[in-house]
């Protein structure tokens, strides 16, 4: 038999108990950073930050369900009072969308100097650090390198009818990619293209690991997906994994593939100024970049002297689509409306 | 006074949200598209749920207890990895699509992204386990006499319709308390890709930054869930009997005999489809026991924050629910209980930026050393598992009879003693039930910890969801099952202890 003395008295030392385990916080100097860019990616390098700069790191990383949003709309939300310094963020438009709201606090770090003038902002809200591309996954089981469209355009094919998947455009790099296509395409031409993939039976999925993950396991007698537009990330984790897949850089010869550099920046009136300011030195260094390209992830250098990847057997840099930061935010409204409106089911 | 002052502490930040966002429109195909979802999958949950309670409370099945915990797993695994769970088994290139071939695509096309069926089924499998404990309890009240006499005189079909007749108000609260969740439930439409009214919520909030538009678009799931909440509340009121000091006995259960045997095949059979063969593409995608284990020792700080950011919440929900729940189980303040359901039709990610939004702020007090606490993360996981604990609790109230009170009263039983010999007695089960709830919906959270979690103090859901999106696969297959494992050990343990299946109300 139970029986209560106090009821109230055990949920609130256990509400005491969490917030202080919350607060508990050893001396020294520390710095806070979010973080989209993937977490087994991301956590070695501020490890290794923290232990050579003797600077605590406390990260907050993103979580696929959320796409990047998640943190954007927390640095949002506490913009009042910021907790965070530094925003460390896995593409660029949320990055614009920041700096769009004065959330971003003006520095240019040494080891920017020689980054192209794409990759960092004129007012020094932020710098690219490495950068992912959006390509066409293929399964090498089925579909050889010659087989495999050598353009997005050409995922419209009846041939590969109900065999193509693609991320929900209303969210992540598919919306950016989407985004960066009626920039370059023009809004009609995009439309149409859009229009032309729904007819051919696209499959839409949550998130672009699932479209490496559909590709991976197609299999002739279930309804196989072959062929997926995703990140040179998702492609080089399957295939570090032993998964069949494989990648196209879509449209060298035409559109560009189109480049998604990560952006690392400092937030207005966060409470480490110093700390922060270490850790981008530190983030935009040759170490990480080093790291970045040769790790799982393979990302791209952005800069003309970087390093260049070791492992023969992945490709260098694609050839660039031409898209403006400023074309990419004026289309960002108007093509997610759209995607909104004819991709909603 | 304490439940006015608690509700207020608790609904306040709500209250406060911003209004009048950039996009002040409301996308009514999509929330026509919701409500009629989720209405589908509470008539389906409490249809089968309904079927399982009078399998489970009025048979004389063997290892019934067992049973009912078995079949309580889909409430207790977080939604989104219930989701992935049926993706990873019944979607394209699954494991069942990898063993039966593509001739079975057409049967398995119901799982596919974005299909309404598909959606619809996945919200009703993980809210099955609601109306059977419901409808369970429901069950278990039936009058002694009565039920023998319909077994004596009905035929089957007829005791089934009297059965569902007595139990009326208990399918009635299952289906308007169903109905709310699976309307504010953004995991699993999320997963399969089907456009329902939170992910509109979730894209205004997060895409394009409009919290006050995410807020306001929220309104129409808080005005349904509200509503829901009233006709519990009312169809409460009309028909559940009030306590008495001299309780009926139990029914005499059904004897299965022969048959024993084919039901207990009939429930395993959708405990294996609806439970276990997702669990096995689960197990499937861990790699080896050497995996997970790995795995799990890496989320060894996330899975101790993650314990204690749950236990201080379910209790904090708990004792919330013991201040409000007593006085919510009286007929007079009938609107603390709408009220303290509110928190369910508000999607988690708003919830947690008003919280933040709230308590960010120097003035008129200087609150952000709370907000930038664990206190904050523990309050806002509490308020979702609020609902549940005021809930059981006012049930647990309604089993008092007046007349021990005032017995108690007159012979000069002070009220600290009331509540220890009287009061404390008949509600420490639905205390505990809503422990569990409450542990159960706060450790499974995402949306609320990513929003509020302290810096370098992450959850468990909350790397699994990092390692869902880049992998390596088995790493997040191994994580989901540990997450399930913590989300299931408090049921499983209460059900050796007491040997008794969870009861909700």
């Amino acid at each position: 038999m139970f029986r209560f003395r106090h009821p109230l008295l055990c949920p609130l030392l256990a509400t005491l108990l969490a917030s202080a385990a919350g607060c508990r916080r050893p001396p020294g100097p520390e710095v806070v950073i979010y973080t989209s860019v993937d977490r087994n990616v991301a956590e070695p390098i501020l490890d290794r930050f923290a232990s050579q700069a003797g600077i605590r790191v406390r990260a907050v990383y993103d979580v696929e369900a959320a796409k990047t949003s998640g943190l954007v709309a927390r640095l949002v939300a506490e913009s009042p009072h910021p907790r965070c310094d530094v925003f460390w963020n896995n593409e660029p438009v949320q990055t614009l969308l920041l700096a769009e709201r004065g959330l971003l606090e003006p520095y240019r770090p040494a080891a920017a100097g020689n980054l192209g003038g794409e990759f960092q902002d004129p007012a020094a809200r932020w710098s690219g650090v490495a950068s992912r591309a959006r390509v066409i996954v293929y399964n090498t089981k089925f579909v050889t390198r010659q087989q495999a469209p050598r353009s997005i355009l050409a995922l419209t094919d009846p041939k590969w009818r109900g065999k193509v998947a693609v991320a929900d455009p209303q969210f992540g790099t598919t919306r950016t990619h989407v985004a960066a296509l009626f920039a370059v395409l023009g809004p009609d031409r995009a439309k149409q293209f859009l229009q032309d993939l729904l007819a051919n039976d696209v499959r839409i999925v949550d998130g672009n690991a699932m479209v490496k993950n559909l590709v991976a396991r197609a299999d002739p007698r279930a309804s196989p997906v072959y062929l997926g537009l995703t990140d040179t990330d998702d492609v080089l984790s399957g295939q570090a994994d032993g998964e069949p897949v494989d990648m196209i850089y879509p449209d060298e010869d035409s559109l560009g593939t189109l480049i998604v550099p990560s952006t690392v920046c400092l937030v207005r009136g966060g409470p480490n100024p110093q700390p922060a300011r270490q850790l981008v030195d530190y983030l935009l260094g040759a170490e990480v970049e080093q790291e970045l390209v040769e790790g799982r992830s393979g990302f791209f250098s952005l800069r003309g002297d970087g390093p260049e990847r070791s492992a023969a057997s992945r490709p260098g840099p694609p050839k660039g689509m031409q898209v403006s930061h400023q074309a990419l935010l004026e289309q960002l409204e108007p093509s997610s409306v759209w995607t909104k409106e004819h991709f909603h089911r | 006074m304490a439940a006015v002052l608690v509700t207020a502490a608790l609904l306040l930040p709500l209250a406060t949200a911003q209004s009048g966002g950039a996009d002040a429109s409301i996308a009514w195909p999509a929330l026509g598209a919701s409500l009629a979802v989720a209405a589908a999958a509470a008539l389906l949950a409490v249809a089968v749920g309904g079927v399982l309670a009078a399998i489970l409370a009025l048979t004389d099945l063997p290892a019934r207890g067992l049973w009912a915990t078995a079949l309580v797993l889909p409430f207790v695994c977080p939604p989104m990895v219930w989701a992935l769970g049926q993706v990873y088994c019944y979607g394209p290139g699954g494991l069942l699509e990898r063993w039966l071939g593509g001739a079975w695509r057409g049967v398995l096309a119901w799982s596919d992204a974005g299909h309404y069926l598909g959606t619809t089924l996945v919200l009703a499998q993980i809210h099955v386990p609601l109306a059977l404990l419901i409808l369970g309890r429901g069950m278990g009240r039936l009058h002694h006499a009565g039920l023998e006499a319909a077994r004596l005189f009905l035929t089957p079909l007829r005791l089934a319709a009297w059965i569902a007749g007595a139990v009326r108000p208990e399918a009635a609260a299952a289906l308007l308390l169903i109905l709310a969740l699976a309307l504010g439930n953004l995991a699993v439409p999320h997963v399969l890709q089907c456009r329902l009214y939170p992910i509109e919520i979730y894209a205004r909030m997060a895409n394009y930054l409009d919290a006050p538009g995410a807020v306001r678009a929220a309104l129409p799931l808080a005005v349904l869930t509200l509503a829901a909440a009233g006709c519990i509340g009312l169809v409460e009121r009309r028909s559940l009997p009030a306590a008495s000091s001299s309780p009926s006995s139990p029914p005499v259960p059904i004897r299965l005999g022969r048959k024993a045997w084919a039901v207990g095949m009939l429930l395993g059979l959708y405990l294996a489809m609806t439970s276990l063969l997702p669990l096995a593409a689960m197990l499937f995608e861990c790699r080896s026991p050497g995996h997970f284990w790995e795995a799990a020792r890496a989320a060894a700080t996330e899975t101790e924050n993650s314990l204690a950011i749950s236990l201080g919440a379910s209790l904090v929900a708990c004792a919330a629910g013991l201040v409000v729940g007593g006085w919510a189980s009286t007929r007079a303040s009938a609107a603390v209980h709408v009220l303290a359901s509110l928190p369910l039709g508000v999607p988690a990610l708003v919830l947690a930026l008003c919280y933040l939004r709230f308590y960010n702020r120097t003035w008129p007090l200087d609150l952000t050393p709370f907000a930038h606490s664990a206190g904050l993360v523990v309050l806002a996981l509490a308020v979702r598992g609020w609902p549940f604990a005021t809930r059981l609790v006012a049930a647990g109230h309604r089993r008092i009879a007046p007349g021990w009170h005032e017995a108690a009263e007159l012979a000069g039983l002070r009220r600290g003693r009331r509540w220890r010999w009287i009061t404390g007695p008949l509600v420490v089960d639905h205390v505990l039930a809503g422990v569990l709830v409450a542990f159960i919906l706060a450790v499974g959270d995402v949306e609320i910890s990513q929003m509020l979690c302290v810096p370098g103090s992450g959850t468990l859901a909350l790397r699994l969801f990092s390692y869902l999106h880049f992998g390596p696969a088995h790493v997040a297959a191994s994580l989901a099952v540990l997450h399930l494992a913590i989300a299931a050990a408090p049921v499983m343990i209460y059900f050796l202890i007491t040997n008794r299946c969870l009861q909700v109300v």
